[in-house]
């Protein structure tokens, strides 16, 4: 469905105006940068799908949040950073989780389709490496019963734990008019940080990555802006 | 339609499925003679072994037949603990004082506690020695302390 959505932007764009100012040439507005120049704009994206991903995931109980910057270099290669920020309180297993954290993923994407200064378009993959800081709580731990005595509980508060992790995403991006773009994100997702410090206790929830696991996947719908 | 499917193929699995009994783990060797051999042989089985922690009404060994060890699970709330371990009719008084300390294992399996042996005091009906072989009671350590008894009349 995001993926017709986003054809059919494409599909509706209209006739550009182009102006001429000070030997620079602009498109709707936009900056066409020569094409021998290495820096040809840059494009802040906030994603849409994430959002109601991870509360559809968590039946309402996780949020999260994420915008991406990306330059455009030489029409080809897209250097990007994303930042983002989730939080959430959940009960597993008669456990109650609450957390909140940030991440920030820095990588590189390369435009897969035909060069020129003017297609703003881009199919694009790359990679990721991403790390999060977070915050947790999680109360109300299952102590097994024993021989000696009944089953019971423990607490495990003001938990800290930082998660690195590396992706593999493929997608696309789409100038839909006026500097307004349109692109999706899927991601392949691997835990770098798998084997717990010492007596860390592992964080059911990794801001940026999804439930702890070895591996993930996820998916993005942008909207952004060109400068 | 989507996110539906999102909802039903994303939620952490929420079974354990580890082992989270923590346990003080007791082997057995028992030096003994027979008549044809000068030299001493070695049982590491008790032929029958009734073991009952000292302050609880239920026994966790009752006679029981050809075991290699025994898992003596210890208190948590407190660092000592006590059994009583009776062998061919011979009682002897193990106790165990030892520090506690919490190990997170998952939301799903919760936690256990692990213990660190400080020290085995015993009483010397059928046990002559204990040795602490690992002092560290977690989950995968399979050999604590042995229980030593030389018997050169194989009684």
């Amino acid at each position: 469905m995001l993926l017709l959505l986003t054809l059919t932007a494409n599909a509706t764009k209209h006739m550009p105006d182009t102006v001429y100012h000070h030997n620079r040439m602009y498109i709707d507005g936009l900056r066409i940068y020569s094409d021998s120049a290495i820096y040809q704009g840059l494009n802040l994206k906030i994603d849409m799908f994430m959002p109601v991903l991870e509360v559809a995931r968590s039946k309402g109980k996780l949020q999260a949040y994420e915008v991406a910057l990306n330059l455009r270099l030489k029409q080809r290669y897209y250097p990007t950073i994303e930042l983002g920020y989730a939080f959430g309180q959940t009960n597993v297993s008669d456990t109650y989780w609450k957390g909140q954290g940030g991440f920030v993923k820095l990588g590189l994407d390369v435009n897969g389709l035909r060069k020129h200064v003017e297609a703003l378009d881009a199919l694009l993959v790359g990679i990721r490496v991403g790390g999060a800081y977070e915050k947790y709580d999680l109360t109300g731990v299952r102590v097994a019963g024993s021989y000696w005595q009944p089953a019971s509980s423990c607490d495990f508060t003001n938990q800290y734990s930082f998660n690195c992790w590396g992706e593999v995403v493929a997608g696309c991006q789409v100038h839909v008019c006026s500097g307004l773009m349109m692109g999706w994100y899927f991601r392949l997702k691997v835990l770098f940080t798998r084997n717990l410090k010492g007596e860390e206790v592992a964080p059911y929830y990794i801001p940026g990555f999804g439930y702890r696991d070895n591996t993930n996947w996820g998916f993005n719908y942008y909207i952004g802006w060109k400068f | 339609m989507l996110v539906g499917l999102l909802c039903i193929s994303c939620q952490p699995d929420t079974v354990c499925h580890e082992t989270r009994k923590v346990a003080m783990h007791c082997h057995f060797r028992e030096y003994y003679r027979v008549p044809s051999n000068v030299q001493l042989n070695v049982r590491t089985e008790w032929d029958s072994i009734t073991v009952q922690g000292i302050g609880s009404d239920s026994v966790l060994y009752n006679n029981t037949k050809q075991v290699s060890y025994i898992a003596l699970p210890l208190k948590d709330s407190i660092d000592t603990c006590a059994y009583v371990l009776t062998y061919h009719q011979k009682k002897d008084t193990l106790t165990a004082i030892y520090t506690n300390q919490q190990k997170f294992l998952s939301i799903e399996c919760g936690c256990v506690y692990n213990h660190k042996i400080m020290q085995i005091n015993h009483t010397r009906n059928w046990i002559d020695t204990v040795l602490i072989v690992n002092d560290a009671v977690m989950l995968d350590i399979d050999k604590n302390i042995v229980l030593q008894r030389t018997n050169p009349d194989n009684e």
